[in-house]
C-alpha cells in the first residue's frame, strides 16, 4: 500500500513550496482587491504555520518535517531558496526563526460561555514580492536536486509533497516535461505528489477544484492545461479527504486549483499537508 | 514504556497509587494535544490523593476532581515563558483518558469499585481465558476518537475556568487470590484482549527488561500498536 509511511523523526516527510515571485504576481487576483502576491505569501505562512502547529509536542517542534522554499522570478532568470544559508531544513528551524511576529486576534470562549476576543501572535515567514520573469523551469530544477538527495537519505520515507503556487505563465521554457520527471520520482512509499495552485487574474472564471479533465478549464487561460497536466492524480488517501469535505472528486482528479481565491489555496494545500500529517506518529 | 522511537521522557501516560486507601489511576494523555503528560499525570495524582469514594457515583466528584487536576496542570506550565509555537497550541488545553480504581476489604477477598473515561482499561482475569474488561469488551472496540477528559483552556484564560465533566462509566466486582486486575492502556489494553497473553505477562511481572522486549517484539511484529505502554498488575499475595 502507498502512502501509507509513519512519519515520524526518524522518517520525517518532505515539503517543498514553490513561489512565483514574477511581475505578474503583483496583478489583483481575479475577483478580490488583492494581488496574487499577496494572497500567495499569506496562504504558505498559515500553511507552515499549521504544519509547526501539528509537530508541535510539550518540548518544541518535534522534526516530523523537511521543508525547502523556493522563490523564482524575484531576480530576472533565477530560482533561488528563500531560507537564510539553507535548501532543506527541519521543520523546527523556522519555528525558530520568523521573519516577524504579528498580533492577530481571535475569538474564545471564556468561563462563563461568552465569546471573546484574544489576542495571539502569528508569524510571518514571507512578505509578498513580485518583481521580474518566470523561471518555472529552474525552479523545479531546483527542486529535483534537492528531492533526489533527500530521498538518497529517506528511501522508506512518506513521499516528497512539492506545492506551486504561480499564476501559470513559465518564460524558461516547457516546464512539462521536468514536472513529469518530478512526479516519476519516489520513494519506496509511493511517487512525489506535485500540486499546482493557479492564480489567475482572469475576471469572473469560475473557481475550479481538483479537475478530472482538461475539458473543463477556461478556455481563455491558456497555461490552464499545462499546470493541470503537471499535476498528480490525487492519491486515494486524499480523496477521502476531499469527499469529507463534500468537494467533488473522481478516479482521474488532479491536485490543481485554477483561479483559486485564498479559500480555494487553503482548501487545497491544508488538504495537501493534512494527509501526510495524518501519518504522524 | 514510551513509544519505540521516543525517549522515555516523552511518554504521556501516567499511574499514581496511594496503598494505604488502596486507590489507583492510570492515564493516557493525548498526543494531538501537548502538556498531556502533565495533564496525565495532574488527573491520576489528583484521582488517588482527593477524597473521593469511587464506591460513589463519580458524577458526584469528577467536577471537583477536574478543579483540583486543572489547577495542578495550570501551574506547573509556566505560560509566560513559552515560545510562540508552544503557547499558541497550549491555550487549547491538554486531553487524557482515565481510569480509577478502588479497593475496599471484604470478607471474600477485596471488593473493588472503578470508574472510566475513554480506552484505557480495566480487566479482570481470572485464569486461562476466564477474563472481563471494560470500559471496553473487546479489540475491535478501540478506535481513534474515545471519550476525553480536558483540562479546558490555557492562558490566557484564567486557572478558574469551568469544564463541563464527561460521563464516566463504572464497574465493580471482587478481587480474589485467584484473579489479577490489570490497568492498561489502550495499545496494550487491545493487545491483551486481542491475545490474551495474561499469563505471559504475569510471569514477566518483576522483569521489567523481558517485559519490555516481549513489547518490542510484539510492536516490531505489528501485533501491538507503536504507542506509550502502561500496564499495572493489581492481585493478592
Amino acid at each position: 500500500m502507498t502512502y501509507n509511511a509513519e512519519i515520524s523523526r526518524r522518517n520525517p516527510g518532505l515539503f517543498i513550496f514553490l513561489i512565483d515571485q514574477s511581475r505578474s504576481m503583483s496583478h489583483k487576483l481575479g475577483g478580490t482587491l488583492r494581488s496574487k502576491s499577496q494572497e500567495a505569501a499569506d496562504a504558505i505562512n498559515r500553511q507552515i504555520y499549521e504544519l509547526i502547529y501539528r509537530c508541535t509536542k510539550s518540548d518544541g517542534v518535534r522534526d516530523y518535517f523537511d521543508i525547502g522554499i523556493i522563490g523564482y522570478g524575484a531576480v530576472s532568470d533565477t530560482a533561488q531558496s528563500l531560507l537564510k544559508d539553507a535548501d532543506l531544513v527541519p521543520i523546527s528551524r523556522l519555528a525558530e526563526t520568523p521573519l516577524r511576529m504579528e498580533r492577530r486576534k481571535e475569538t474564545i470562549t471564556d468561563p462563563d460561555g461568552n465569546d471573546v476576543e484574544s489576542e495571539f501572535e502569528f508569524p510571518v515567514w514571507f512578505e509578498p514580492v513580485a518583481n521580474s520573469n518566470t523561471p518555472m523551469v529552474k525552479a523545479l530544477k531546483l527542486a529535483q536536486q534537492w528531492i533526489d538527495d533527500w530521498i538518497a537519505e529517506h528511501p522508506d520515507s512518506y513521499p516528497p509533497v512539492v506545492i506551486n503556487i504561480s499564476d501559470g505563465a513559465a518564460t524558461d521554457g516547457d516546464p512539462l516535461e521536468v514536472a513529469k520527471e518530478l512526479t516519476d520520482m519516489s520513494t519506496n512509499d509511493g511517487n512525489l505528489l506535485f500540486w499546482n495552485c493557479h492564480l489567475s487574474e482572469i475576471k469572473d472564471a469560475q473557481p475550479l477544484t481538483f479537475p478530472s479533465e482538461t475539458g473543463v478549464l477556461p478556455s481563455n487561460e491558456k497555461f490552464a492545461s499545462q499546470l493541470f497536466e503537471m499535476s498528480s492524480v490525487l492519491p486515494p488517501s486524499f480523496k477521502r479527504l476531499a469527499q469529507e469535505r463534500s468537494l467533488e472528486v473522481t478516479e482521474t482528479s488532479r491536485a490543481y486549483v485554477f483561479n483559486a481565491g485564498l479559500d480555494e489555496l487553503m482548501e487545497l494545500l491544508d488538504i495537501g499537508t493534512r494527509a501526510p500529517t495524518e501519518n504522524l506518529q | 514504556m514510551s513509544k519505540l522511537g521516543n525517549k522515555e521522557s516523552d511518554c504521556e501516560d501516567s499511574f499514581s497509587f496511594r496503598s494505604r486507601e488502596m486507590k489507583f489511576a492510570i492515564a493516557d494523555g493525548v498526543s494531538a494535544s501537548i502538556f498531556s503528560d502533565v495533564w496525565a499525570r495532574a488527573i491520576t495524582d489528583s484521582t488517588v490523593t482527593g477524597k473521593y469514594n469511587f464506591f460513589e457515583n463519580p458524577d458526584n466528584f469528577m467536577n471537583d476532581l477536574i478543579k483540583h487536576a486543572r489547577e495542578k496542570w495550570y501551574r506547573k506550565i509556566e505560560w509566560e515563558k513559552l515560545p510562540w509555537f508552544l503557547k499558541n497550541k497550549a491555550v487549547s488545553g491538554s486531553y487524557t483518558t482515565l481510569v480509577g480504581l478502588q479497593f475496599q476489604k471484604s470478607g471474600e477477598g477485596l471488593k473493588y469499585s472503578s470508574f472510566a473515561v475513554g480506552d484505557s482499561v480495566l480487566i479482570h482475569w481470572e485464569g486461562a481465558d476466564d477474563y472481563s474488561s471494560y470500559p471496553l469488551t473487546s479489540p475491535e472496540q478501540f478506535d481513534n476518537t474515545p471519550k476525553l477528559v480536558w483540562s479546558g483552556k490555557g492562558h490566557p484564560m484564567p486557572i478558574e475556568f469551568k469544564v463541563t465533566p464527561p460521563k464516566a462509566s463504572t464497574y465493580s466486582g471482587i478481587l480474589t487470590g485467584n484473579s489479577t486486575i490489570f490497568l492498561a492502556t489502550d495499545a496494550v489494553g487491545k493487545w491483551l484482549l486481542e491475545y490474551g497473553r495474561y499469563a505471559e505477562v504475569t510471569r514477566l511481572l518483576n522483569s521489567s527488561f523481558e517485559m519490555t522486549e516481549l513489547f518490542t517484539r510484539e510492536i516490531n511484529s505489528k501485533r501491538m500498536r507503536n504507542d506509550d505502554l502502561t500496564l499495572v498488575s493489581v492481585f493478592l499475595e
